[in-house]
Parts: structure tokens; sequence; C-alpha cells
């Protein structure tokens, strides 16, 4: 238990004025079965208490600690060290203003998030309960509801890295797409008429990192290639 | 985005990794333009062909020069690659092979035909 | 942070005609690159290549590949510049070039398929 994991973080104090760069660690095997983040947490426990990263449950179910991890975006809390090859390159999520060592400003992420308004919308009045949902309706939500907002997918998008300015990004349309499938949402028509855009939409061009990105194994190429053809479907 | 000197953009292209479905999707757009430049070649030789017989030979000796067995190469391994991910990416468009790992089986697909068939034209060719 | 530009109602189409050219080209660029195979092979002579290009339906369907070939180019240049160009100026320019390019090579093209020259 006393093998040592070597790991190279990002590094960025925006006070010291300097510019960002890796700094090299070596922290101890903890526990069986170890994550990245509990080796982020014991270097700034135990050696460096100056290094910021955002981190919550701690179980992949808040989506705070997305961060690039050797190349790939995922969460350090649910990334086993075992599986990783060492020394381990933990950067910020890709294309961010970083705020901080590991932490990036997510309002832009966010924004675009609200832009594909996340809510249901309808103009038929209240029913006297609730709108109802039949069984199979609802298993169309399964693979589209369950994102966690973690931005893994928008960040490891190159599309979205040239264009993130105006095309929406993986995380926001895989949710367009859960309006757009759930049967009790009434303003479908709106949402497609918020999308047919080159920009907002059709950037994608299947790049599929989104999809190799996401910690819960959603597909976000597959949303967005369903709106194109309901798109299509509406139009012909 | 407007960037600032306080915060700089996190490394995006330079330090994500290579993912093979990316790769395709780099290689159909590589080989798209290629196709078009191939397009210039082949307009040359379509004219050449269809004018004087001293013209069709010039367009024979062009094609199995150096220069001409190597654009027909790229043109040639261009093609098939733009031909097979094009028909990858109208599947995936109508809906098929939508899954995380058909997505990742049909881009390893591609790519291995195209080399194994870019192989053997550069036996032919070169 | 800008102010909201609102959606310009298109992208459907260009995705719509990408694919419906690919669809064309993907039946008929292989007879391109047939015809080239069986030249540089030496089993087709020249009296051979001008017997089947001089074909009415051979020309009707020659034709028809010249202009998926364009459409297909000219939406995908467009698609390759968007993503990379960012200067509007610069972008609307250069499509501006290259569609003239495309353009003039179409109807050259055109000119010896029905052997207007």
């Amino acid at each position: 238990m006393d093998k040592m994991i070597r790991l190279s973080v990002f590094r960025f104090d925006p006070e010291a004025g300097d510019k960002p760069f890796m700094q090299a660690f070596e922290v101890p095997v903890t526990k069986p079965g170890m994550k990245l983040l509990d080796a982020l947490n014991y270097i700034k426990w135990h050696i460096d208490g100056t290094l910021t990263y955002r981190r919550s449950c701690g179980e992949g179910v808040c989506g705070s600690d997305g961060l690039n991890i050797n190349g790939v975006n995922g969460l350090a809390c649910i990334t086993e060290i075992a599986g990783l090859k060492q020394p381990i390159h933990v950067r910020p999520l890709p294309s961010m203003l970083v705020i901080r060592d590991l932490v990036v400003d997510m309002d832009h992420f966010f924004d675009q998030y609200r832009q594909i308004k996340p809510w249901m919308q309808t103009s038929t009045p209240v029913p006297e309960h609730e709108r109802l949902q039949a069984p199979q309706d609802r298993a169309k939500l399964d693979g589209q509801y369950e994102c966690i907002l973690c931005g893994c997918c928008t960040t490891s998008c190159p599309s979205w890295w040239w264009n993130g300015d105006r095309f929406l990004g993986p995380a926001a349309l895989l949710q367009a797409n859960r309006w757009i499938v759930d049967s009790r949402d009434e303003a479908t028509g709106e949402r497609f008429d918020q999308l047919e855009d080159a920009f907002r939409l059709y950037r994608c061009h299947q790049i599929m990192n989104c999809m190799e990105a996401c910690p819960k194994q959603l597909n976000p190429t597959a949303a967005i290639n369903h709106i194109k053809r309901s798109m299509l479907k509406r139009q012909s | 985005m407007i960037s600032n000197r306080q915060q700089p953009l996190s490394p995006r292209l330079s330090v994500y990794r290579w993912h093979l479905t990316m790769v395709a999707s780099l290689a159909h757009r590589a080989s798209g333009l290629f196709l078009i430049v191939f397009m210039v070649f082949y307009f040359i030789l379509l004219s050449l062909m269809t004018g004087a017989p001293e013209q069709f030979d010039l367009s024979l000796s062009l094609m199995h020069s150096l220069y001409g067995r190597v654009l027909l190469w790229l043109g040639f391994a261009s093609f098939v690659y733009h031909f097979l991910n094009g028909i990858r990416f109208l599947l995936l468009d109508a809906g098929y092979g939508e899954s995380r790992y058909a997505m990742r089986l049909s881009a390893r697909m591609v790519l291995a035909v195209t080399l194994l068939m870019a192989a053997g034209a550069a036996v032919a060719l070169l | 942070m800008k102010h909201d530009q609102g959606v310009s109602h298109h992208g459907v189409g260009e995705w719509y005609w990408q694919r419906a050219s690919a669809v064309l080209l993907m039946f008929l660029l292989p007879c391109a690159f047939y015809v080239l195979g069986m030249v540089y092979a030496g089993v087709w002579q020249q009296s051979d290549v001008l017997r089947i290009v001089q074909m009415p339906w051979v020309r009707v369907l020659h034709s028809l590949l010249l202009m998926a070939l364009l459409l297909h180019a000219y939406l995908g240049i467009k698609v390759v510049i968007e993503d990379y160009l960012h200067i509007t100026g610069i972008r609307v320019s250069l499509m501006f070039l290259i569609t003239s390019l495309l353009a003039v090579f179409g109807i050259a093209w055109l000119a010896l398929i029905w052997g207007w020259a």
C-alpha cells in the first residue's frame, strides 16, 4: 500500500499574475479502489492547501469535479487511479476560462443550458392532479434525463471549442432533445424553432468526443442526430 | 467568449486525447478537401483523354509518372475513406448504429478497411 | 456578453442538401474512378472512353454527377470555413471567391461533357 502515485496538476494563480504551469505531486495510495478525487484531496489536505478544485458529493451525482484527466474529460470522484497511466495529467475542463487551478468559469455553459428552456412548457389547463405519462413515453426519457450537467461533454467538443459562443454544445442539446421527446411538453414547435440555426445545432459534425467523455455513459451525439431528423421530418 | 488577462483559456486541442471517432471525423474533412483538389486533376485528365490521340497518350504518361501515381493513390485513398465514412454518417443520420458501441466499432471498421485498401492500392500504383 | 442574436432559421436546408448530394455521389462517383482505373491499366483505349462518354444517357448522368459534386463541395467548404474562420469579412469574401471558382469550373466541365468547345 505504500506505492506512490505520481500526478502532474495544472496550476494557475490569478493573483500571482504568472502563466499557468504543471506541478508534479506524489501521493501515497491511501485505500483500495482509490479515486482521483482522493488523490487531489490528499494533496490539498497534506501537501499544498492552496490547490483549488470543485467537489461536492464525491460519488458522481453532483457533477462538480469534471476535469481533463490524461487528456479525456471525466469526473475525478468516479475515476479510479488504478486505470490511469502515470504521471496522471490533471487539467481543468478544456476551452474554459480558468479562475484558479482546476476551477473554471461555468457561467457561459449554464447560460447555454438556460437557452434551451430546460423546463416543461404547457399551454393546456393544468389538470386536477398531474400531467400523466404512459410508461412507453416515460421510457423515451431514458438516456436523456440522467445528465448531471458536469460539462465534460461540451468542453470535449472541438466544434464547441471553435464556436462555443454560438454552438450550444452537446450538454445543452441533449437536454433540448430531452424536452423535445417529453410527451407532456407542449412547446415542441418553439423548441425546434429555437434550434433551426446553422450554428446553434448544425455545428455538430459527429466527432463523438462527447459520447466518449460522458461519465454517465449518455450519448449526446445520438440525441443531436435525433433533433436533426425531427427537424427534417417537420420540413418535408 | 471574451478572454481577459486575468483568466487564461484552459488547454484544449493540444492536450485532448485523439479518440478514434474524432480521427474519423477529421479524416472525413481532410479527405473531402483533398478530393476537391483531385477533382481538378481529374478534369485535366478527362479533357486530355477526350482530346486528340496524342493528348490521350499524354494523359497516360501523366498518370504513370511518379507525381501522377502519387496523386492517383492519394485520390483513391481519399475517395475510399470519404465514401465509406460518408455511408457511416448517412446511416447515423438515419438513426442506425447509434449506440455507443456501434459508433466506436463503425469508426474502427471504416478506418481499417480504408487502410487495407490504401495499402493494396499502394502496392499496385507505387 | 453580447445580446442574443436569435435564430437564423436556416441550417436544416444545407444539412439536407449535403446528404442528398452525398447519396447521388455514392452511386455516381465510383463510376468516375472506374473509368480512371480502366484507362490507367490500359484496358480501355481512347475509342472506348469516347464511345462511353458520348452516350446520351452517360452525358446526363455525368452532368448530374458534376452538379452533385459541386453542391457537395460547396457545402463542405462552407462548413469548414465557418468552423475555423471567425471574421465575417474574410469568411464572406472567401466563400464568394470559392463559389465563383466552383461555378467557372462547373461550366468548363459541362462544356467538356457536351462538347461545346
